[in-house]
């Protein structure tokens, strides 16, 4: 516990780790600041905000609270700097591969994410869909309130769906990286001595063995016809089981309107659908690792999901 | 005028003695004072807004904002942060480049020499490396504030793609600097990292449908022709990376995001600004207004004297001016119009009043949208 707790201080005070818990305290901070505006504002019934609508002059009123920002921030970069080094280890060796290896603290998030799928979907294919979902936003959201102001009431959707993502899938992920993954990316707790030894019984399930003898493969080495339906009935009937749960429940209910759907129209509706679906695959996989060590929900000898 | 700041009587009575200036006033309105900023000191509306208009690099902003998009409450300056941790990372960077050379040999050497010896040479690539991870934090979390104040929303929207593709250039830019001190640190998070890239469908040698995709155009399944392969310069980490990594994160990732940061400043401006809820009254009776055309050449002129006039006449005559020109203007139009130009005329005296007059105007040059401010928050239906 002793030498548990000493590793966790260690990887806390790390230089490039500072930033990150740097980095937590501003969200923690940000968030408990912008929800409670937004709660003031929803209680309100107009926004504070509207009421500083009266016109002051960039100089000097703006300009000033610029010029005080650059200083304090560089000042803030300078005893940074002059405390902190940042840090050059041994010089490159490809010949020996250090353990845990970790991507770039920013990048953890998607690293974790390799757990619990293939490097295809981790580590492009999501990548690629979190940028293009969050291009979409504009283009889906036809809420014309709140724009301009601090609310929760009048998008609870919007921004319920946005705090999950951002707090749960982006912050939350990259700090369990970055802290909490031990040689093997292991899961370490922060008491836990880091263990390169560890073993971790290895989930060989996929989703279909859970209903009978359905491995992906048979004896012989071909493909099992039982295992395919059973995976691929599962990720449509999520699909079309998650959209009708989305369009007729979530939307309705979380922006108190029933028509929601229809002023949506199909093309917005069906993006909206595809990527709040294709996000919660994330922790319904994460779900299914941890209580049922469920691998694959599908496996062919091309792609696995 | 109320907001004048009173020039010090020290320099009235020099000038009531002898009529001469003191070496303060012959400064600021001397050639060289002038030459520089293009107008004088004196300390009014016309100078502070020609103070920002005048500038170059100031001239990002609008003459004057709303009260609420300076108060840090509302837009954390993360954005603005951002564009300054900017800033820093390239100074820095460029006095890094004095030392550093991208090649396996000297690389690791250099970034020793730079820790150990060069004079402020560690403080210099400390402050470039915090600089460069409190970018992404920032970047993050004005992303953040700007979807939690839907800011996105139209007419913004387009700027928010901008900002999002200015995100992964961040990412891209930290990803490819995180390689350059060619250390163990460097070369195996990079190794982690583009490992993804085996994995591409069709294009990666893991990914799927790769070999079938070789077989069809003889690219994508083998280790040496794949798109990992184009990004590192070889099967591994190694010295074409460093040098392919280097270019990129002091060449071409810079320029691509200086420009889409001018873009983004740019469409700020066009968008209407820092975002706002609407204000409701006011900004109905511009929006109704912004309607009506004008022509500049009537019109702006106007404008453009209205500081002088005040000053040589006086703020009543202005004013006077100002409403005969309006009821002139109302008996020639129809009764809808004078309804609406009443409208107008009732918020803009209750600007007046509030110590801030309506009637000048932000930019001379932009004048054709210079409604644009105010209305945007009106444009959706």
């Amino acid at each position: 516990m002793q030498e548990g707790l000493k590793n966790f201080w260690h990887l806390v005070s790390l230089p490039d780790n500072v930033p990150i818990i740097g980095m937590l305290g501003l969200v923690i901070f940000y968030t408990w600041q912008s929800m409670r505006k937004a709660t003031r504002n929803d209680r309100l019934g107009t926004p504070i905000e509207a009421s500083m609508t009266d016109r002051v002059q960039v100089w000097p009123y703006l300009v000033r609270i610029e010029f005080l920002t650059s200083v304090v921030v560089i000042l803030i970069l300078t005893v940074w700097s002059v405390g902190i080094d940042a840090p050059l280890e041994e010089p490159a060796n490809p010949g020996r591969t250090p353990n845990p290896s970790k991507a770039p603290w920013y990048f953890l998030g998607l690293q974790e994410m390799l757990v619990y799928f293939d490097p295809w979907l981790a580590g492009i294919v999501f990548p690629f869909l979190i940028q293009a979902g969050l291009m979409a936003i504009p283009y889906v959201d036809i809420n014309p309130k709140g724009n301009g102001y601090y609310t929760w009431k009048e998008r609870r959707f919007a921004i319920g769906f946005f705090l999950f993502g951002f707090l749960i899938l982006w912050v939350f992920l990259i700090i369990l990286g970055t802290l909490l993954r031990g040689p093997g990316w292991n899961f370490f707790f922060p008491w836990e001595e880091w263990d390169a030894h560890k073993v971790v019984a290895a989930n060989s399930r996929d989703w279909p063995e859970l209903f009978g003898k359905f491995p992906a493969k048979n004896v012989d080495g071909s493909m099992n016809i039982g295992h395919v339906v059973i995976g691929l009935a599962s990720i449509v009937g999520y699909y079309v089981g998650g959209d009708i749960l989305l369009r007729k429940v979530v939307l309705p209910r979380a922006t108190k309107d029933k028509d929601i759907v229809k002023k949506l129209g199909p093309l917005r509706y069906g993006t909206v659908s595809f990527f709040v679906l294709t996000c919660m695959t994330m922790p319904i996989k994460i779900i299914l690792r941890l209580s049922l060590d469920v691998k694959y929900v599908l496996s062919t000898p091309w792609i696995n999901f | 005028m109320s907001d004048i700041i009173k020039v010090p009587n020290k320099r009235q009575v020099v000038k009531a003695d002898g009529g001469k200036k003191d070496l303060a006033q012959q400064f600021y309105e001397g050639q060289i004072y002038t030459s520089i900023f293009r107008h004088d000191y004196k300390d009014n509306k016309r100078n502070r807004a020609l103070q920002i208009v005048n500038n170059v690099f100031l001239h990002l902003h609008p003459t004057r904002v709303s009260r609420h998009a300076i108060d840090v409450g509302y837009t954390w300056g993360m954005g603005g942060i951002t564009l300054l941790l900017f800033i820093v990372t390239a100074v820095t960077g460029i006095l890094l480049m004095f030392y550093y050379r991208p090649t396996s040999e000297y690389a690791y050497n250099d970034m020793k020499q730079l820790m150990h010896d060069v004079p402020f040479g560690a403080f210099i690539r400390n402050m470039h490396r915090w600089a460069a991870h409190s970018m992404v934090i920032c970047v993050m979390l004005h992303m953040y504030r700007v979807f939690l104040t839907g800011s996105y929303k139209p007419p913004r929207e387009f700027n928010w793609v901008i900002g999002v593709n200015l995100l992964v250039l961040t990412l891209a830019l930290s990803f490819t600097g995180y390689l350059l001190p060619w250390d163990q640190l460097a070369i195996w998070a990079i190794t982690v990292g583009s490992n993804m890239a085996r994995a591409v469908p069709f294009l990666g040698h893991a990914g799927p449908f790769a070999p079938e995709f070789h077989q069809l155009v003889g690219f994508g399944g083998a280790p040496d022709a794949d798109v990992r392969f184009i990004l590192l310069g070889g099967t591994e980490v190694g010295a074409p990376t460093l040098l392919r990594f280097y270019v990129l994160h002091t060449v071409f990732l810079p320029i691509v995001t200086a420009v889409l940061l001018a873009v983004h400043f740019w469409r700020i401006r066009k968008d209407g600004g820092i975002s706002g809820p609407p204000m409701i009254e006011f900004n109905k009776a511009v929006t109704d207004a912004s309607k009506l055309k004008v022509s500049v050449v009537e019109h702006l002129p106007k404008y453009e004297y209205v500081e002088g006039f005040k000053q040589v006449e006086g703020e009543e005559s202005f004013k006077e001016v100002v409403k005969k020109d309006l009821d002139t203007l109302k008996q020639k139009t129809s009764k809808k119009l004078s309804n609406l130009i009443n409208a107008i005329d009732q918020a803009a005296e209750q600007n007046i009043k509030g110590g801030d007059d309506s009637h000048s105007h932000d930019e001379h040059h932009d004048n054709p949208d210079h409604n644009n401010n105010h209305n945007n928050n009106d444009h959706h239906h």
